[in-house]
Parts: C-alpha cells; sequence; structure tokens
C-alpha cells in the first residue's frame, strides 16, 4: 500500500486509462481490477472512486448506461470523445512525471544515458 | 456465481438511505457497488447479513456520507465560474440601484431606468444564479424545492419594491405575495430539511432570526404606513379650503355691496382693489389649471401627493413659464400683487400662510405638486381675505 498522498493525484488517471482499456466498466469492477492489476498495491475505495467517476461525469469525460442486472440497476462508465484526448493527455503527462521523478530519485540512470 | 435477490437488494438499498446517502445517482452507484462486495463475500459462504454487515462496516460510521460530500463537492466545482457572474451582477445591480436613487433624491433624469435596470439584473441574472447554486449543493429533493421557493419569494419581495418605487400598481399584491411565500414555504422547508439533514441547530436559529426580522419590518410598516394619511392630506385640506373660499366669497359680495353703496369716494379705491384681486385671482387660477394640466391623463383620482411627486416627470416646469424649479417666479409675482395692494388698500399684508415676507414657507423646489396645489388654493384664500378685509375697512 501507497500512501494516501501519493495516489491521490493519479487516481483520475488510472479510471481514465482503465475506461480506455475495458471499453466500458462499473465501479466495483473497476476497484476490482485496479486491485487486481497491481496486486493489491494500490486499491481504489469507493470513497474516492464514485466522487470522481461522477466528477468526469459532471466534467463531460465519460458517459454512464444504466443497464438492470440481477435485481439491481447497473451503471456501466464509458469514455466520451473528449474522455479519450483528455486521457490521451493525462497518460502522456503521468509517463513524463514519473521518468521526471526517476531523474531525481535515480541520478545514476540519468548520468549513465 | 451467487446473485442477490430483491428483498436483498432492497434491505442494502433501505440501509443505505438510513445512513443518509439521498443522491439517487450516487445511491444507484453504492447498490451495485454493496451488492457486488456482499456476492463475493457470499462466495466464500459467507451469511447474507454476516457479509452487509462487514461490508457496511468497512466504509466506517460516516465513510458513506463522505462519499456523498466529496461527490458533491467535485461535481460542483463547476459553479466556480457561475458564481463570478453571480457576484457580479450582484455588484452591478447593487450599484444601479444605489445609483438610481441618488438620481431619484436629487431629482435628476434618468433614475427610473436606473431602478429598473438594477431591480431587473437583481431579480432576473443575480437571483435566479444565486438560488441554482445553492439548489446544486442541496442533495434532498426538498432542498432544492426550498431553493426554488426561495427565488420565487424573494424575486417577488424585490420586485415589490421596484413597482412601489415606479409607482406600478400591484405592490401589496408583491410584498404579501413574496413575504408569505418566504415565512411560510421557505422557511419551514428549510427547517424541514435541516433536520433530515440533521444540520446544527445553530443553523435553524439563524434561519428563525433572520425571517422574524423580515416579518416583523413588514408588519412595523404596515402599522406605520402613513400614506393613506399623507397621500390624501392635501385633498382633505383642499376641501376645508374651497369651504372657506365660499365662505370668503358670500362674505364679499354682501360687504362689496354695502361698501359701494355707503361711501362714494371710497368707490374708485374699492373698484381698484376689487379688480386688482381680480387679475390676481384670475393669474393664480391659470397657474393652477396648468399644474392640473401637467399631470395630464390622470384622473383627479389619481392626482394623489405620490403620484404626482415628481414635477418633472409631468411636465409641470417645460409647460409653464412662470413654474421655474424654486417658484421665484410666482413668488415674485405675488410680492408685486403685495406692493400694489398695500400701496392701494393703505393695508399692510397679513398672510394665512408662510410670514410676512414670503408667500409660502418654502419654494416649490423638489416640492410635490400637491402640496403646491394646496398652496396656491390657500393663496386664493388669501387673496379673497384681503380683498374682504380692505372693501370691509373702507
Amino acid at each position: 500500500m501507497y500512501s494516501s498522498e501519493l495516489i491521490k493525484g493519479t487516481l483520475k488517471v488510472i479510471i481514465l486509462k482503465l475506461l480506455a482499456d475495458g471499453n466500458r466498466m462499473y465501479g466495483y469492477e473497476l476497484s476490482q481490477k485496479v486491485t487486481e492489476l497491481t496486486v493489491g498495491k494500490i486499491e481504489l475505495k469507493e470513497g474516492a472512486l464514485y466522487p470522481i467517476l461522477h466528477k468526469l461525469e459532471a466534467d463531460g469525460l465519460v458517459t454512464v448506461v444504466e443497464e438492470s442486472f440481477g435485481k439491481r440497476i447497473r451503471k456501466y462508465y464509458s469514455l466520451t470523445g473528449s474522455g479519450k484526448n483528455e486521457t490521451n493527455e493525462r497518460v502522456e503527462e503521468i509517463l513524463d512525471f514519473i521518468k521526471t521523478i526517476e531523474s531525481i530519485m535515480k541520478p545514476r540512470t540519468v548520468l549513465g544515458i | 456465481m451467487i446473485e442477490l435477490n430483491t428483498n436483498q437488494v432492497l434491505q442494502v438499498e433501505h440501509l443505505l438511505v438510513k445512513k443518509g446517502i439521498s443522491s439517487n445517482h450516487l445511491l444507484t452507484d453504492l447498490i451495485d457497488h454493496v451488492c457486488c462486495a456482499i456476492e463475493k463475500k457470499l462466495e466464500y459462504g459467507r451469511e447474507f447479513d454476516v457479509a452487509l454487515n462487514e461490508v457496511l462496516n468497512d466504509f466506517g460510521e460516516s465513510g458513506l456520507l463522505e462519499i456523498q460530500n466529496e461527490t458533491t463537492y467535485l461535481t460542483n466545482l463547476n459553479l466556480q465560474k457561475m458564481r463570478q457572474i453571480t457576484y457580479i451582477a450582484g455588484l452591478v445591480a447593487m450599484g444601479l440601484i444605489l445609483t438610481g436613487s441618488v438620481f431619484k433624491v436629487m431629482h435628476w433624469p434618468g433614475a427610473s431606468i436606473m431602478f429598473v435596470l438594477g431591480y431587473g439584473t437583481l431579480c432576473l441574472i443575480f437571483l435566479p444564479l444565486f438560488f441554482i447554486d445553492k439548489s446544486k449543493i442541496e442533495i434532498s429533493k426538498i432542498g432544492k424545492a426550498a431553493q426554488m421557493f426561495g427565488f420565487l419569494g424573494s424575486a417577488t419581495l424585490l420586485s415589490a419594491i421596484l413597482f412601489k418605487v415606479m409607482h406600478w400598481p400591484g405592490t401589496n399584491m408583491l410584498a404579501i405575495g413574496g413575504l408569505f411565500t418566504l415565512c411560510f414555504v421557505y422557511l419551514p422547508m428549510m427547517l424541514y430539511k435541516n433536520r433530515l439533514d440533521k444540520a446544527s441547530p445553530e443553523n435553524n436559529r439563524y434561519l428563525i432570526l433572520s425571517f422574524s426580522l423580515l416579518f416583523g419590518t413588514f408588519i412595523l410598516m404596515i402599522y406605520l404606513k402613513p400614506s393613506s394619511v399623507v397621500h390624501k392630506a392635501p385633498f382633505n385640506i383642499e376641501v376645508s379650503l374651497l369651504q372657506s373660499r365660499s365662505i370668503l366669497e358670500n362674505q364679499l359680495s354682501e360687504n362689496g355691496i354695502m361698501v359701494s353703496d355707503s361711501i362714494e369716494k371710497n368707490l374708485q379705491k374699492s373698484d381698484q382693489i376689487r379688480q386688482l384681486c381680480k387679475d390676481q385671482l384670475a393669474w393664480v387660477a391659470a397657474i393652477k389649471l396648468q399644474i392640473v394640466e401637467a399631470a395630464n391623463g390622470e384622473t383627479v383620482q389619481d392626482l394623489t401627493y405620490e403620484s404626482i411627486y415628481n414635477p418633472e416627470k409631468l411636465g409641470v416646469e417645460s409647460s409653464s413659464e412662470v413654474w421655474t424649479k424654486d417658484g421665484y417666479n410666482y413668488q415674485q409675482k405675488m410680492r408685486e400683487f403685495q406692493a400694489q395692494f398695500e400701496s392701494i388698500s393703505g393695508q399692510k399684508f397679513d398672510p394665512l400662510v408662510g410670514n410676512e415676507n414670503e408667500w409660502m414657507p418654502n419654494t416649490f423646489k423638489g416640492m410635490a405638486v400637491g402640496v403646491a396645489y394646496l398652496y396656491i388654493t390657500a393663496h386664493e384664500n388669501q387673496i379673497l381675505a384681503m380683498e374682504l378685509k380692505a372693501l370691509s375697512s373702507n
């Protein structure tokens, strides 16, 4: 588990990236997927997931389709056109960010190049 | 794959609502989420009730409400721009109304336009945005409805002020409608909403205090309302003035005959006095007519103190040659008459209204046409009284 401060800024990108890869997903599926991909190192808690999803929806980056599942309604989230653009930008940004952080944290590899 | 049945789903929903989730959008998400989590536990052989408890405990005591608050907060970030517009609209409206008030007091032109624009901005831009903002933060339906009524009530109440200032009809209906909407719909709804939201009693105290003040002010205004007395006053006095005028005229006609019959050498002097007063009365009557014409289009009933308060609006100054802003010409003409009268009759000026040097205690500046009209009527009586006194003493 990482500290919540580290994770905070990346959750939005993680959700966007998962939606980009998985086409359409529901909330619980998203949280399970994150746990699965990170082997439990990052947990996407409901407390963070739903506020972000609703914010993304309010910003027009994702759309929601409601479908009945068993005896309840399931909401599938998927990216909109602008959501896809936003995802590309954010993913590029965070990859660049990781490199930059690496250059500080592992200065030798940078010197080696 | 185990799937929860209808009863179990309803039980989950019931618990979530009980825990305070009131946004339908979020509720659907959370029901599905909790159901999924329970189903997973059921697959590991847990009982439904145990699994439900475990899942809900994972959220923590206030965890669910925090999700809702966080969601509301994040989705409302877009409101910032709207708030800026609200703020600017509020400033513009207040600026217009304040400037309009200054113009109104100074009797400069353009006050009305500023009032209409100011109150228009206030009621049609500021208030809707303000209450949309408030209702977006509200989660429950009753909260949103309360904000809508808050808008309706305050917009109605504010337009009542505009209607009052502009002398448009329907002010009382608007004021009462707005006030009752605020006090008997908005306030109870807000109190009920606060109870549902478990808001601190502090909020309620402020709400009740501010509304008591609002309602109290209104009641006070009704009690202190001087309008019915003040507005009618000039015309009530007018009636008594006209009555005393007819008495004066009667006395004058009797005395006039007596004077002309008795002393012949005073006949010429009496005639002069009569002619002078007759001319002056005709001139004053013409002024009076101009005032009535200035209030053109209005029936005498509408010609209240209030409706003719604004002389330049009615074109009094422009339509009358003698009617200048401070009534100086009028006074001048009256003084000339006074001097002539004193020289012919040898009597000292003895005013009914005003002091020895003035034909009226005030100038016309900023004076209601109705009051000016009243003074002029008093002056007519004054002239008649002077004439009567002069002829009687002859």
